[in-house]
């Protein structure tokens, strides 16, 4: 069997198609698990009582699991518990198990970024009588992004290459009809190789954005 | 009134403070020598609680904090009473000079912009950076950054203003612009506490000299009773190490 190149192109087309599916639930979970992540990475950082044991052990199971049976075990398992999981879309699953698995790499990603602000500007903000809260909005927050969007950014990058274990539970994005149209034309190869072509040139664009947010960023002060 | 009794501070196992008890009158200007790691550092910082003593009561004004019983308020009220000027400037890198010396009236004293503004823009006057204004600390050479550092401490009107060696971190030359700006602050009966190595500027600019030794205050007194009679056997060693005599 020949890998036959004009099939191959008009793969490319047909999954870029899906693009914007895959791209809605990557940023639709990035929101989430951003916002989840910064509530973490607080708790985390000044050690609230009780929250932050709870913060340790999410943590520690969303890295320490594979993704897929984290995704499985909600949306199969819980399924059999939890009727308004059985009701859910597997979009909607699939943005919620992947926004909490995502939130467990970023909040370690902020957190770092926080342990990255120079102790004397802690020390003077203290030393005016900040309250934490006023410290870490004025001071720590705009200093850590710098240091933060870089491993941020490898995080969201994964996220969106994650959103293809999608397709195990019926959603159709960009994998998913790779998968669809090599399911029809038996043409394994080509159906394949457009999706990792089209995954690739996305990321590649997202990571054009991050060098140029990065580098406005390093501009400022 | 401000007032030191009893200070206690250990890190683990070791005793930097031993019993420090210290009063200064308000515009009085007090400037701390001594060997290095004595506890003058620590006694600064104990003050303002970047460092928790573990024994002692500090007074300023009408707040007081026991060490043994005290609760954030009280920290965060010690704090708004004094202003820290810190060895390393410790200006807010992602603020420029105007805005680092607005930050303490807007965020924490809760002060209108325009007002916060009007008294920044002066203070920064005063410093003799008012070209520098809208640069960003990381544009600044070391003398003015402590300078903007320094307007930045003023700036709030603090009951007592703390210096830990200033100077310590600068390039000689860079020395003079900033002391020039403290005995100015001085002969403006600021009350102020300096720890410092500038032996000559102690003399010029305080109003009383306190040696610290060992974790404790071994001497005190005038900068002529200090420098040109110190009665202590200690004092006196450590003047002829340096040859400030």
């Amino acid at each position: 069997m020949l890998f036959k190149f004009d099939y191959f192109v008009e793969l490319i087309f047909k999954v870029f198609g899906y693009v914007g599916v895959t791209l809605r639930l990557a940023f639709v979970t990035l929101i989430i698990a951003f916002i989840l992540a910064l509530a973490l990475a607080i708790i985390r950082h000044y050690e609230v009582p009780v929250l932050n044991n709870i913060s340790k052990i999410y943590v520690s199971f969303f890295r320490s699991t594979p993704y897929i049976s984290q995704l499985f075990l909600f949306y199969f398992g819980l399924a059999q518990i939890f009727p308004f999981v059985r009701t859910m879309s597997s979009s909607a699953a699939l943005i919620i198990t992947l926004a909490a698995n995502s939130s467990a790499f970023m909040c370690e990603s902020i957190r770092g970024s926080f342990l990255s602000v120079d102790k004397g500007q802690i020390e003077a903000a203290q030393a005016m009588g900040m309250t934490n809260l006023q410290m870490m909005r004025r001071v720590i927050l705009p200093q850590a992004i710098r240091v933060a969007i870089p491993p941020l950014s490898n995080n969201f990058i994964s996220l969106t290459k994650s959103t293809s274990i999608g397709f195990t539970v019926g959603v159709v994005d960009m994998m998913g009809k790779a998968k669809l149209e090599a399911a029809n034309s038996f043409r394994f190869t080509e159906a394949y190789a457009a999706a990792l072509v089209v995954y690739w040139i996305v990321i590649a664009i997202l990571t054009m954005f991050q060098s140029k947010i990065e580098a406005k960023l390093k501009q400022s002060y | 009134m401000i007032k030191i009794e009893n200070l206690y501070k250990s890190f683990n196992e070791l005793e930097v403070l031993k019993g420090v008890d210290l009063e200064v009158k308000r515009g009085e200007v007090v400037a701390v020598i001594g060997p290095s790691g004595t506890g003058k550092s620590t006694l600064l910082r104990c003050i303002n609680y970047l460092e928790k003593p573990d024994k002692g009561i500090i007074t300023i004004g009408d707040v007081t904090v026991d060490a043994a019983d005290h609760t954030k308020k009280q920290v965060r009220d010690l704090r708004l009473k004094t202003a820290m000027v810190f060895q390393s400037y410790n200006l807010f890198k992602n603020m420029t000079v105007l805005q680092n010396v607005m930050e303490p009236l807007v965020t924490v004293k809760n002060v209108d912009k325009a007002t916060a503004e009007k008294a920044a823009l002066a203070m920064i006057e005063k410093v003799g950076l008012l070209d520098k204004k809208d640069q960003y600390p990381s544009k600044l050479s070391g003398g003015q950054q402590q300078r903007a550092s320094i307007a930045r401490a003023v700036v709030v009107d603090p009951d007592l203003m703390l210096f830990d060696e200033p100077t310590s971190a600068l390039d000689p030359e860079l020395v003079s612009e900033v002391l020039n700006v403290i005995k100015e602050l001085a002969a403006n009966h600021r009350t102020m506490l300096i720890v410092t190595h500038e032996m000559r500027f102690a003399r010029e600019a305080a109003d009383r000299i306190i040696f610290m030794d060992g974790g404790v205050i071994v001497e005190q007194g005038t900068p002529e009773e200090i420098f040109d009679n110190p009665q202590n056997p200690r004092t006196v060693k450590f003047l002829n190490k340096l040859g400030a005599r």
